[in-house]
């Protein structure tokens, strides 16, 4: 069931709400027991038969988590990290199996050495949640809540598909049978508007670009050459599809969270806002970042044992961060990517400070660090994008010129696009002129906490540094008839948008 | 949190007054009959001898296909939108025009297979257009699926704020429509199904061919000013292949027959005949001007190469390109290159007359094709009994026809 079907939209979530807070003045127990059903459910509509595997899960990770409780107030005995061991070697094997068997046979040479497997739908998302129970249990960090807590930190079934990548610790107290903050209407007018906000991001944003994103992607994994103005635009459209796509999803997830008075991570300040790509991964899917940092980074030493092991740190960490995507050659040359960006980003850095060069910052430099951050990223966007290794080269190559120049369909008569040598694409100049627009929409306009910041739609998580630029009025949502008749408009717009076909989010693949 | 509970309101109220003018049409299209599905639409065409004439959806290819499969013909016409005018009472055996479904030649074959897995028809019309064989490349339609075709969009959803804005329909055609009258075209007294059929008269038979009630009317004048244009410029049209101003279509001059387009008829005659069915081969008529412009052209040379080829194909065949030769005239025609019915009555009387011992002989009465000739000559609707009482059509192509005169 997706957030953009109408059974979601018009009898899944209504009946959840209306149920929730229905109990909720009741029994806060029934309440949360209703919202554990709801989510299984949820889950169980795409296929029941992954609903044992995502429930023994829960189940062992929660046992293992209360044994390795008991064991961290015993002062850690040997056994301790044996069990740990044990359960993160336990999850990651699940992982292991269902999502990079085929992968890792393919480089031993055995590819397809194990049949079609099906990835469970959320496994990525929900295995690496318990694998951080585990760790704060064993370090005797965690809130100590019942399983109908545990299980809705895990199932919730706003986030429990493709996040945001949600904590233990900002989750289970807000599941606590003894919260006594029942959701009112604040939390319904909010949550419904971001949910809005989001489906409109969905629908009439990433749903359109895609239109024009993957013939181009296709075409070039069909072994066809893109021209130069093709590629350019199916590249920028696949930045701006995926990035409306999940940052839409993840208002979605949130908003959805909030009518039930949950408040959910942010996972979204405006990345392609971004004047460096530390800044970037500071803002795009933050609580991945948060994860992979807390939990990957600063484990592997982080910054602690001098320049060389950091850089070091840094490209692992993004390599498994890459491959956490997908098993694929393209996520892990995407991840290589982005590691080496985030190395030269330190060093420059580094020899900025050294030369104190820090003071001449100005606008103009800025703004050439967010267009280099933009691009940088736009290129590494096509190896996530693209099929396999030599589809991104075919898409890279025709970006760089190296097939020559083109000129959009419709712009100049294709006499004179002939007298001037170069070649008319095939696509019209449409979804240039909409990604220009796009990115001065997204380096203008507020972003989600932005426009609702007053109302603090979401958690935000500790470890960012957010610049968040003053903003006039007029710009923040306010419970009024104006805004009312916004976010109606973009109720209907998506809701008109879905009869033309309803499309998977990009981020269930993982 | 009064400012909430206030905000809410707000927004049910707002999204409802935004959401009237998309419930209205979907309204409009529900009581259109638009959306109802084939199968039950295909069952009212033979119940009660309505016209179906979608204005959202193509159903060109699956429509005919749900007609066979119900009718289960013994002689089944095959062809593109040219071949829409061959009708059940032509025949004297049980008839279905899988008609307008067909493209090009490279969905012959599909479409072939499509037809004998619904049914095992014993004759076969095939009706063959003759760009079809010039084109190059293949050309295919998207794959059939009767689930897909008639799903509502966006698009298709807002259509009747098209129509409104076009004046397909006027807001008092909305208000009868909505208030549950579907015969907004009393020219064709038959029930109606979809917009294009209640509006203008213009719809599919229950045997799959086409009623353009629409000629009965002067609504026709302008819905025909390109197909008069077409027709009065045949030279140009014939030189060019322009439909419109700009259009460099498939109807151009100097074409080539491609080996690889026979090829794609062999394979469907290969499918068409795999289940015993005889199949006889037709080239259409174009309007006789436009013939005239073609033959006086010396560009199209392709015609008498395509001629060759069908006839060595060893198949029944008859090549009717200039309609002069069964006796047809422009006011018997759609448009430049869309024939009436009555040019297919003189077509198959041609056929059992020229060749008593066409495969098509068993099918026809000879003698009611010329008492059918001579009824309906001049005009472009055969008319019958079923049909009730219908006026003369108009002289839409404005070439000075004296119809039902």
């Amino acid at each position: 069931m997706l957030f953009n079907s109408y059974v979601f939209l018009l009898l899944f979530l209504p009946l959840a709400v209306l149920s929730f807070y229905f109990l909720d003045r009741w029994s806060r127990t029934a309440a949360l027991l209703a919202l554990a059903g709801f989510s299984l459910f949820y889950y169980a509509w795409w296929n029941a038969a992954y609903l044992p595997l995502l429930l023994c899960s829960i189940a062992v990770n929660f046992a293992l988590g209360r044994r390795l409780q008991a064991l961290a107030a015993a002062g850690n005995p040997p056994p301790a990290r044996l069990l740990l061991v044990l359960g993160i070697a336990a999850n990651l094997l699940l992982l292991a199996w269902f999502k990079y068997a085929n992968f890792f046979a393919a480089i031993a040479g055995h590819p397809g050495a194990f049949g079609a497997i099906v990835l469970p739908l959320a496994l990525s998302f929900y295995t690496f949640q318990q694998i951080m129970y585990l760790v704060d249990s064993w370090r005797g960090d965690v809130p100590r809540e019942g399983l109908l807590q545990y299980a809705l930190y895990v199932m919730f079934f706003p986030h429990l598909i493709a996040g945001p990548l949600v904590h233990h610790r900002e989750m289970m107290p807000q599941f606590s049978s003894r919260a006594t903050r029942a959701p009112r209407a604040d939390d319904l007018s909010l949550g419904l508007s971001l949910f809005i906000l989001g489906l409109g991001k969905k629908v009439l944003l990433a749903d359109e670009l895609a239109r024009y994103a993957t013939p181009v992607f296709d075409a070039a994994a069909g072994g066809a050459t893109p021209d130069f103005y093709a590629a350019w635009c199916g590249a920028l459209c696949y930045t701006f599809q995926l990035y409306f796509d999940f940052s839409g999803y993840s208002d979605m997830a949130i908003g959805a969270a909030r009518m039930f008075g949950i408040r959910l991570p942010l996972n979204f300040f405006s990345p392609y806002r971004a004047t460096s790509i530390i800044d970037f991964w500071r803002c795009w899917h933050m609580t991945l970042s948060r994860l992979l940092r807390n939990y990957l980074y600063i484990p592997l030493g982080g910054n602690r044992h001098g320049r060389a092991r950091r850089y070091l740190n840094l490209m692992l960490t993004m390599l498994l961060g890459g491959l956490w995507h997908g098993a694929g050659w393209t996520f892990v040359v995407w991840g290589g990517l982005h590691g080496a960006y985030l190395g030269v980003n330190h060093a420059w850095r580094g020899l900025k400070a050294r030369l104190g060069w820090r003071e001449h910052e100005n606008g103009w430099t800025r703004f050439g660090g967010r267009l280099l951050t933009f691009l940088a990223v736009v290129l590494a966007w096509v190896f996530f994008r693209a099929e396999d290794l030599p589809t991104a080269w075919r898409v890279l190559e025709a970006m760089s010129g190296a097939h020559g120049l083109s000129l959009p369909r419709s712009v100049v008569a294709p006499a004179t696009a002939a007298a001037w040598g170069l070649p008319v694409s095939t696509l019209p100049a449409g979804p240039l002129l909409a990604c220009a627009a796009l990115l001065a929409f997204v380096w203008l306009a507020p972003n989600t906490w932005e426009l609702f910041r007053a109302h603090e739609p979401a958690l935000l998580p500790r470890a960012f540094d957010l610049a968040e630029r003053p903003r006039p009025a007029w710009q923040a949502w306010q419970p009024n008839a104006g805004w009312a008749l916004v976010v109606a408009a973009l109720a209907l717009g998506a809701l008109l948008g879905m009869l033309s076909g309803r499309s998977e989010f990009l981020y269930y693949q993982f | 949190m009064k400012a909430h509970v206030r905000y809410l309101a707000a927004l049910a109220g707002f999204t409802l007054l935004l959401g009237v003018a998309p419930l209205l049409c979907l309204a409009v299209i529900l009581r259109g009959g638009e959306h109802e599905r084939l199968p039950r639409i295909v069952e009212e065409l033979h119940d009660s001898g309505a016209i179906f004439g979608s204005g959202l959806h193509d159903v060109r290819g699956e429509l005919p296909l749900e007609i066979v499969r119900h009718r289960l013909p013994e002689i089944v016409a095959l062809g593109s939108s040219r071949a829409l005018d061959l009708r059940q009472e032509f025949f004297t055996r049980r008839f279905a025009c899988a008609c307008g479904g067909m493209d090009s030649i490279d969905d012959g074959e599909t479409y072939g297979s499509a037809i004998l897995e619904r049914a095992n028809p014993r004759l076969v019309l095939f009706a063959l257009d003759f760009w079809w064989f010039t084109t190059p490349t293949p050309h295919r339609r998207s794959p059939m699926n009767l689930e897909t075709t008639a799903q509502l969009t966006r698009a298709k959803l807002l259509r009747p704020l098209e129509w409104l804005r076009e004046g397909t329909m006027t807001p008092a055609d909305v208000l009868r429509l909505l208030a549950g009258e579907r015969d907004l075209f009393p020219q064709v007294p038959r029930p109606k199904i979809g917009v294009m059929a209640i509006k203008r008269g213009l719809g599919v038979r229950a045997d799959g061919s086409l009623l353009s009630g629409v000629r009965l009317s002067p609504q026709a004048l302008p819905l025909y000013a390109l197909a008069s244009e077409q027709v009065r410029e045949a030279e140009r049209f014939v030189l060019t292949g322009a439909r419109r101003a700009g259009d460099h279509s498939r109807f151009g001059p100097d074409n080539v027959v491609v080996a690889e387009r026979l090829a794609a008829l062999d394979r469907a005659l290969a499918v068409l005949e795999s289940r015993g069915a005889r199949v006889v081969l037709l080239l259409p008529p174009v309007a006789p001007p436009v013939a005239r412009a073609m033959a006086r052209s010396g560009r199209h040379g392709f015609l008498a190469d395509l001629d060759r080829a069908l006839k060595a194909r060893g198949r029944e065949y008859y090549n009717f390109h200039d309609p002069v030769s069964v006796g047809s005239d422009i006011c018997e025609f759609g448009d430049a290159f869309h024939s009436g019915n009555v040019t297919y009555l003189r077509m198959l009387k041609n056929i059992v007359e020229s060749n008593p011992r066409s495969h098509l002989a068993a099918y026809v009465d000879p003698a009611q094709l010329a008492r059918d000739i001579g009824r309906d000559a001049g005009g472009t609707l055969s008319r019958y009994p079923a049909d009730g009482a219908m006026p003369a059509e108009v002289d839409y192509l404005r070439v000075g026809c004296r119809k039902g005169a």
